[in-house]
């Protein structure tokens, strides 16, 4: 009995291979092969329409990119941003995921490309017929060469002279940014100082910072700092170590950068720190994604933090490019009230973002 | 001072059909010698520890003078009577000096130590029975003979007037049992109240002491050792091979 | 071994170690990241130097507040181990038998991934330390026998209980970040140490270690079992109970303080019975020195040699198999000693 509905079973599932075989032979031109940020080639059918960004970079880019429809999801930290819904409306269809997910509830949500942060993650979905690629936060052995890395692979994945503009638009700002800031800088005689940047997307206080390797470290470097987080063995060094390290000055980014900012003005032992008590505390601004993350606002950030450390040679209008940007992108006005709320890392309300 | 039992009765299950002790009465007078006797299994040790107060009644009460037990304090159980237990729950890591000074915890304040008065006790102790050159060895590293002269000079020295024995001969050899009792029969002397578990009728008849049989958690029988200990009266409890052999010119229990 | 010689070399080792723990302490000011000269330190104490004040403000706010937490948290582990060790007669136990550091484990989680700060993550450990004691002791009540046996038995119940809860809510946590958090905690840390901390876990060590002192011949008793306990005058219920108690709130409010840190309370008893035999008049004051020693150089060793701490369980851990393994060492020839006789 079992082996009378066995046989056509068999039979079934041989066409159905057979069947997807010749699809497959049939529709090269759909496929492509692709090399991620850690040199993993995969072949992926092009033009994904369900797309989970798990990796923070990834979301704000395709957005801005006008994918959004492609969009099946992002990673809960993306989206638990109350900048998110305001810019960019469409993103409550957008479903919540976790940092760790299975490949079941990506095959049930019928998602075709993951955009992942992990090399072990991407690599796991892949052996289990996920098609995933690994987007980094971090470079190896630094950031320099990956800038422009996703914007390129996004080029690639989707067909469309639309996106190729925006690309190649955005890559020319950041190329400029870059290079205007280096070219100010180079004017001038600056001797190497030390930054510490305290990264705030969680509620860790100052002891939490980024490595060598990150888009923050390769930014401050080009702003001409040593960055003390790339000598770390560690993103979470002691009070004494950073004490010991003794900054010139701190950056805080992220959302809970307000509250690092009072522990660095109020609380022993930093407030006997050089930095501290010169004065040379500032804030990185947070909208759709924290600034100092490599994002659409890459190129504001460049000239935001150049006012900030360096107002004396430079003056840009940060709240005009910030206004304009997201007009351009993300096709959303916002007042300047919202701006300034931005700029000094709030919420939309003018509350505190934690 | 008297100790009675009016109705005693212990289960160590509450659901158990058949209880350990069934409705057992006592009356043990001031200064005489007990032993008890009975097989394996027929109540000895828990009569003992229900004596001592380290199991509670099901049923019945343990009266001490005209006091009932559970309305004595801890404390005060301890300057009435004295508990000699079964050599195998006692620990083997610290010195016979220390475990010896613990007899003097009655006369102690809950905060103060055993000082140089209940240490001249202890001495004192040892010397009578013989043991001082065992004072300064741990309680592991010595005999089993010596073990129980250890355990009973701790009891000597909480000073009381009742002792009571979970079979303090069993794990010995002859001359240490001997040793033992002749221990025992020098403290009777003194006025003090004993009462002991035994497996071995010939100890009651070696101590001349008064004999309570016990058998399926009753006392089935009392009296003077030399009036009990007959071979009609021990044949229902430990069968029909007992005898009395008189070989060597006194009573002895043995078996055919 | 003759008691006067032991009492000898008691008294010599808790003023050696009394000697060691003062320099400890001092060292455990000097040590650090931050290198800090012999002068300046002297300077940064001694006089209001402006030039100094970095140095002050480390010495002060860092390194005194924490040192102070390891040398009470070192009293407070050790003490308990010794206690649980003589009161279950067994010498292989540990601080957590009866779930104590694993129920705080679970209340520190909960609180992390509810996103709570430091202060209500202690709070939480500590209650839930105390409720997961709470709870072995009415399932050992269950089985109507008063055994330490069978309090033994619930506490492994219920500590694989916590322990399953424990991983449950280390899987629901989801993002790896929280993870993070929860893992490091229960390596243990003395990162959060500040004074006002420390003036509650002092305050609770303090009132523990008096009543202990006071009561040395009564845990003596209990030490030897329920039977000898009573019949020499002992409450023996009431004293346990206490005893457990004592322990139990020694363990929680070092836990939740500075997360679960293995070993010590396993290897400082040890020691200490070696030197002072089984005498609780001797062994809880020797506890106390060697324990706080110890903790204070686990924490210099855990906090001056890399850029952030290492988790004191591996330093514990390290420095607790290296000993463990010589006090192996020793006794092995002492027992060998025994055979020859």
């Amino acid at each position: 009995m079992y082996k009378k509905t066995f046989v056509p079973l068999l039979v079934a599932l041989a066409s159905v291979g057979a069947f997807t075989g010749c699809s497959n032979s049939g529709n090269q031109n759909n496929q492509i092969s692709v090399t991620d940020m850690v040199g993993t080639t995969i072949t992926i059918n092009k033009n994904p329409k369900k797309v989970a960004c798990i990796s923070r970079t990834t979301y704000d880019l395709l957005v801005a990119y006008g994918l959004g429809d492609k969009i099946d999801g992002a990673y809960k930290g993306t989206l638990n941003n109350s900048w998110v819904p305001l810019i960019y409306p469409e993103s409550k269809n957008h479903y919540v995921y976790e940092y760790n997910n299975s490949a079941e509830l990506f095959l049930s949500r019928g998602v075709d490309l993951v955009l992942a942060p992990e090399k072990y993650m991407a690599d796991d979905l892949n052996a289990h017929g996920v098609p995933a690629l690994c987007v980094s936060l971090y470079g190896n052995p630094t950031f320099d060469s990956y800038v422009t890395f996703l914007s390129q692979l996004v080029t690639k994945i989707w067909d469309g002279d639309d996106i190729k503009t925006k690309a190649s638009a955005w890559e020319n700002k950041v190329n400029t940014a870059i290079n205007d800031v280096k070219t100010e800088l180079a004017k001038h005689e600056l001797s190497k100082k030390k930054v510490f940047y305290v990264r705030g997307d969680k509620d860790r206080g100052v002891c939490y910072t980024d490595t060598k390797g990150s888009f923050t470290e390769y930014a401050y470097r080009t702003l001409g700092f040593d960055f003390v987080g790339s000598t770390l063995s560690t993103t979470q060094p002691s009070k004494e170590e950073i004490v010991a390290q003794n900054p010139d000055i701190f950056v805080c980014g992220g959302q809970y950068q307000n509250k690092n900012i009072n522990i660095l003005k109020t609380e022993e032992p930093y407030i006997n720190l050089d930095a501290v008590k010169n004065n040379k505390v500032y804030n990185i601004p947070i909208g759709f994604t924290a600034f100092e993350q490599l994002s659409v606002m890459t190129p504001i950030f460049f000239y935001d933090q150049a006012n900030k450390i360096y107002p004396k040679y430079f003056d840009y209008d940060i709240s005009s490019m910030v206004k304009s940007s997201i007009k351009e992108y993300f096709g959303t006005d916002v007042t300047n009230d919202q701006v300034s709320y931005m700029l000094n890392g709030l919420n939309p309300e003018g509350g505190s973002l934690y | 001072m008297n100790i009675k039992t009016s109705n005693l009765s212990f289960k160590y299950d509450k659901k158990a059909a058949k209880p350990v002790l069934n409705h057992l009465n006592l009356d043990i007078k001031e200064g005489t010698v007990n032993v008890l006797l009975g097989l394996n299994g027929c109540g000895k040790t828990t009569l003992i520890k229900l004596l001592a107060g380290l199991e509670k009644p099901t049923e019945g009460s343990v009266i001490y003078g005209d006091k009932n037990l559970k309305d004595i304090k801890i404390r005060d159980r301890a300057k009435i009577f004295a508990y000699v237990p079964q050599q195998a729950n006692v620990t083997n890591d610290i010195p016979v000096r220390q475990y010896l000074s613990y007899g003097t915890t009655n006369t102690l304040a809950f905060y103060e130590h055993p000082g140089k008065e209940e240490m001249e006790k202890v001495e004192a102790t040892a010397n009578r029975l013989g043991i001082s050159h065992l004072l300064e060895k741990n309680l592991g590293e010595i005999s089993g003979g010596e073990l129980q002269i250890v355990l009973i000079a701790c009891a000597l020295i909480q000073n009381t007037e009742i002792l009571l024995l979970d079979e303090p001969t069993s794990a010995l050899d002859m001359k240490n049992q001997n040793l033992v009792l002749s221990i025992l029969k020098s403290v009777a002397k003194e006025g003090k109240t004993i009462i002991l578990s035994s497996h071995n009728p010939n100890h009651a008849l070696f101590l001349d002491s008064n004999v309570i049989l016990i058998n399926n958690g009753v006392v089935c029988d009392e009296g003077k050792a030399k009036e009990l200990i007959k071979v009609n009266k021990l044949i229902p409890i430990y069968g029909e091979h007992v005898c009395v052999s008189k070989d060597l010119g006194y009573e002895e229990i043995s078996f055919k | 071994m003759n008691d006067k010689k032991i009492k000898k070399r008691t008294i010599i080792f808790l003023t050696a170690s009394i000697v060691a723990l003062l320099i400890f302490f001092i060292l455990g000011l000097m040590l650090g990241r931050f290198n800090i000269a012999i002068d300046d330190f002297f300077k940064a104490i001694f006089t209001s130097d402006a030039s100094l004040d970095t140095q002050r403000s480390i010495i002060v706010n860092l390194r005194l507040p924490r040192t102070i937490m390891a040398a009470f948290v070192g009293m407070g582990l050790s003490l308990s181990g010794l206690l649980y060790q003589e009161t279950f007669r067994n010498k292989l136990v540990s601080p957590d038998l009866l779930g104590v550091s694993t129920g705080a484990s679970v209340g520190a989680a909960i609180a992390i991934v509810l996103g709570l700060s430091s202060a209500f993550i202690s709070i939480f450990a500590f209650l839930m330390g105390l409720l997961t004691v709470f709870v072995t002791v009415m399932i050992s009540k269950l089985f109507r026998n008063g055994s330490s046996t069978i309090l033994l038995l619930s506490g492994i119940i219920v500590g694989g209980f916590m322990s399953a809860i424990l991983s449950l809510i280390k899987y629901m946590s989801g993002d790896i970040t929280t993870l993070a958090s929860i893992t490091y905690w229960l390596m243990g840390s003395f990162e959060s140490a500040n004074m006002s901390r420390d003036y509650i876990l002092m305050g609770v060590v303090v009132v523990c270690i008096v009543v202990l002192l006071l009561i040395t011949h009564p845990i003596n008793l209990v030490n030897q079992g329920k039977a000898e306990a009573q019949t020499k005058g002992i409450n023996y219920n009431f004293y346990r109970g206490l005893i457990i108690v004592l322990s139990t709130v020694l363990t929680a409010i070092s836990v939740c303080f500075c997360g679960t840190v293995s070993w010590i309370g396993l290897v400082i008893p040890h020691i200490v019975r070696l030197i002072a035999g089984r005498d609780a008049k001797r062994t809880i004051p020797l506890c106390i020195t060697f324990g706080a020693t110890f903790m204070i150089v686990v924490d210099i060793l855990s906090r001056t040699f890399t850029d952030s701490e290492i988790p004191l369980s591996a330093v514990t851990g390290l420095l607790g198999t290296v000993i463990f393994v010589i006090i192996l060492i020793i006794k092995r020839r002492k027992l060998n000693e025994h055979k020859d006789i």
